[in-house]
């Protein structure tokens, strides 16, 4: 039924208003250890798709969602386990620091957290990390939470615009990041930034009024191409 | 007018649909009591006291609200005059408050009394001032100059004082309206010498700022504040190193650092204090549950999912929080209620005395029992699609829980034995 891919999802809609779908028969394959780039203009659902495979809308339907061969439900406690979302926009533990947000997330998961030194390091947070989160700045908010996604390592994690507020510094390293993750898992990013898909994934998905309009893989991936798929 | 207008549409919806909702429950408020012929005799001092008292307390929640950043961000980035923003700012936020909230309190007060025309504009009056007040108030406790800041408490004291005094001692309506009138007319005053952007910081400041270019000890947004007052409290700036992801921990910072809530706790331990002189009254009935289930209206705190839109999605997202979140936010609950219930045990006891284990007992469990409920309430069915904090602090759902611990409380005033059979149910729920 998989194919042994990691999770598949066929013919998925998702709307806000009934009769208005954001997403309409959307179908995509993950498989294990590849990074899968979601590009797509503004309002093209990409937030939507992310926020429905997180469990948090609930007016959706779906033909078929398997993980790992087993029937998928969103918002069933084993999936959530196995998956960290980091949204778009996101101010949830404002009154954690990070150390603690932390902390909180890998009890919840059930797991330690590994290489943090090094990823606080390569974000250049050393000195926000036993500080409020509500005393951040966008960046170093998003940072708190790539930190920690990146050091959970879960099999599937989920980006939602991972490069908005970051300094060229940190892009760089969240690059790196990315590029280096397939010994972990897999990374479902989506972005609006033509660069960011192309230097790091090995699969770009273009989303187009909530249907994946083309699929690029290996050397297809070419900023060019994609802008004029984009630009149709 | 623009900037009014642009408020208000904010306030109350593109078509003003809100107000005209709520403006719509008044008048069924109002048909619905009067032509069920209920009737109370009231004070007309009563009236003018609720009217005053009542819109002084919304308004100024209003004010403090944590949204009202957002909504002025793009108003504030335009070229405007400070008077005409000021005056639009107080009228919009003057017409919210009346609209949604005082009138429905007036409609009750109409349907249940005869009152005269001059009683009802003095109604009115009062209303209005409290709200003019309420924002001349505001202006100076977050004035930049020191020159106001100082002066506020004295102010505050003689000019409350001089509202509340008449209400309070002469009770006459026309010195009442006199006093209010020269009131609007010092607020008005007040508020042509008042900066706007003081409504703007402080919002700003309230709303935690995520796109604040702040460093690490709360230096708050990108624009230059001369204001001081930061609604953080020092201890909370400083580092916090040993933290370990606790989430009652987390709920007693957010319960410290807003003022509302702290207010609201502080307003019950008060009441705990006071309650069993009044309570103790009644003799021949066990009334002291009542106390419990008033004490649980520390409703703030049980709708903290629900005014917290990005918590509540981080909550819904990371795994096992049904039962990790959950729990610490019912002993979070459970302890905060148990906290006043205990001010006003030690109350009754000075008092009253007689205290013994069977009502500690009672107080253990209501406190449990409301904790549990709150939190159910909260997760299945939280609050949504609120314009701002103020439609939250009084929506109708916060007052379930109040309401089911009251009916509770009655039983167990009348018949002891429910006590044991609620301690079944809770224990029952929390397995």
């Amino acid at each position: 039924m998989n194919n042994g891919k990691m999770l598949v999802l066929n013919d998925l809609s998702a709307w806000y208003t009934p009769g208005k779908p954001v997403l309409e028969k959307l179908s995509m394959e993950l498989g294990a250890n590849e990074v899968i780039g979601l590009i797509g203009l503004n309002g093209a659902g990409k937030t939507t798709f992310i926020k429905t495979l997180s469990g948090l809308l609930n007016t959706f339907q779906v033909k078929a969602a398997w993980w790992q061969g087993k029937p998928l439900l969103f918002r069933d406690r084993e999936f959530k386990k196995e998956r960290y979302v980091v949204f778009a926009e996101d101010h949830s533990f404002q009154f954690f620091t990070f150390r603690e947000y932390a902390s909180y997330v890998a009890a919840s998961y059930g797991r330690k957290l590994s290489d943090i030194d090094e990823l606080i390091h390569g974000f250049h947070f050393e000195e926000y990390t036993d500080v409020l989160l509500k005393e951040l700045s966008t960046g170093n908010l998003k940072k708190a939470y790539l930190i920690t996604a990146f050091a959970l390592k879960p099999k599937l994690l989920i980006l939602d615009e991972p490069v908005n507020g970051l300094d060229f510094q940190s892009t760089e390293y969240l690059y790196q990041q990315i590029g280096s993750y397939w010994q972990y898992g897999t990374i479902l990013f989506s972005s609006h930034i033509l660069e960011s898909i192309c230097l790091t994934s090995d699969r770009v998905a273009v989303l187009e009024q909530g249907q994946i309009k083309k699929c690029f893989a290996g050397q297809e991936i070419k900023a060019e191409k994609i802008r004029e798929v984009l630009k149709e | 007018m623009i900037i009014f207008q642009n408020l208000s549409k904010q306030l109350f919806g593109a078509k003003h649909e809100r107000a005209v909702k709520s403006l719509i429950a008044c008048i069924i408020l109002f048909l619905a009591i009067h032509t069920a012929g209920i009737e109370i005799e009231i004070a007309p001092s009563i009236l003018l006291l609720t009217a005053t008292a009542f819109s002084m307390g919304i308004m100024w929640q209003t004010l403090n609200s944590s949204g009202n950043a957002d909504r002025m961000t793009g108003l504030f980035m335009l070229p405007f005059r400070n008077r005409e923003m000021t005056f639009s700012l107080v009228l919009a936020f003057t017409s919210y408050t009346l609209i949604t909230k005082t009138f429905l309190v007036l409609a009750l007060f109409f349907a249940v009394h005869e009152w005269s025309v001059p009683q009802i504009a003095a109604s009115l009056l009062c209303t209005c001032n409290s709200c003019f007040s309420a924002a001349a108030w505001y202006t100076m406790t977050n004035d930049a100059s020191h020159h106001w800041r100082k002066k506020f408490l004295p102010v505050f004291v003689l000019w409350g004082g001089a509202i509340f005094a008449p209400i309070f001692l002469v009770r006459e309506t026309v010195v009442i309206c006199f006093i209010a009138f020269i009131s609007i007319l010092i607020s008005f005053v007040r508020l042509m010498k008042a900066d706007a952007y003081i409504f703007y910081a402080q919002a700003r400041i309230w709303n935690f700022s995520a796109d604040a270019e702040c460093g690490p000890r709360g230096r708050v947004g990108s624009i230059n504040l001369p204001y001081s007052i930061h609604p953080v409290s020092a201890k909370l700036l400083i580092k916090h190193t040993k933290g370990t992801g606790n989430i009652f921990l987390y709920l007693l910072r957010y319960l410290i650092t807003n003022k509302n809530y702290l207010m609201n706790t502080a307003g019950l331990c008060v009441l705990a204090s006071v309650m069993p002189f009044i309570l103790g009254q009644f003799e021949g009935v066990n009334v002291m549950p009542l106390g419990f289930a008033v004490l649980c209206l520390n409703t703030p705190i049980c709708i903290l999912l629900s005014c917290d839109p990005g918590l509540e999605q981080a909550v819904r997202t990371l795994p096992g929080q049904a039962k990790r979140f959950c729990t610490n936010y019912c002993f979070f609950i459970f302890s905060v209620n148990m906290a006043v219930n205990s001010v006003y045990l030690i109350s009754w006891q000075i008092g009253k005395s007689g205290v013994n284990s069977t009502e500690i007992i009672t107080a253990l469990i209501i406190a449990l029992q409301s904790a549990i409920l709150s939190v159910l309430l909260e997760w299945f069915c939280p609050v949504r699609n609120w314009k701002i904090e103020n439609d939250l602090w009084n929506h109708p759902r916060k007052y379930i829980v109040p309401l089911i611990m009251f009916l509770i409380a009655g039983l167990i005033g009348m018949w002891s034995v429910s006590i044991w059979v609620l301690l079944c149910i809770v224990i029952a729920e929390m397995f």
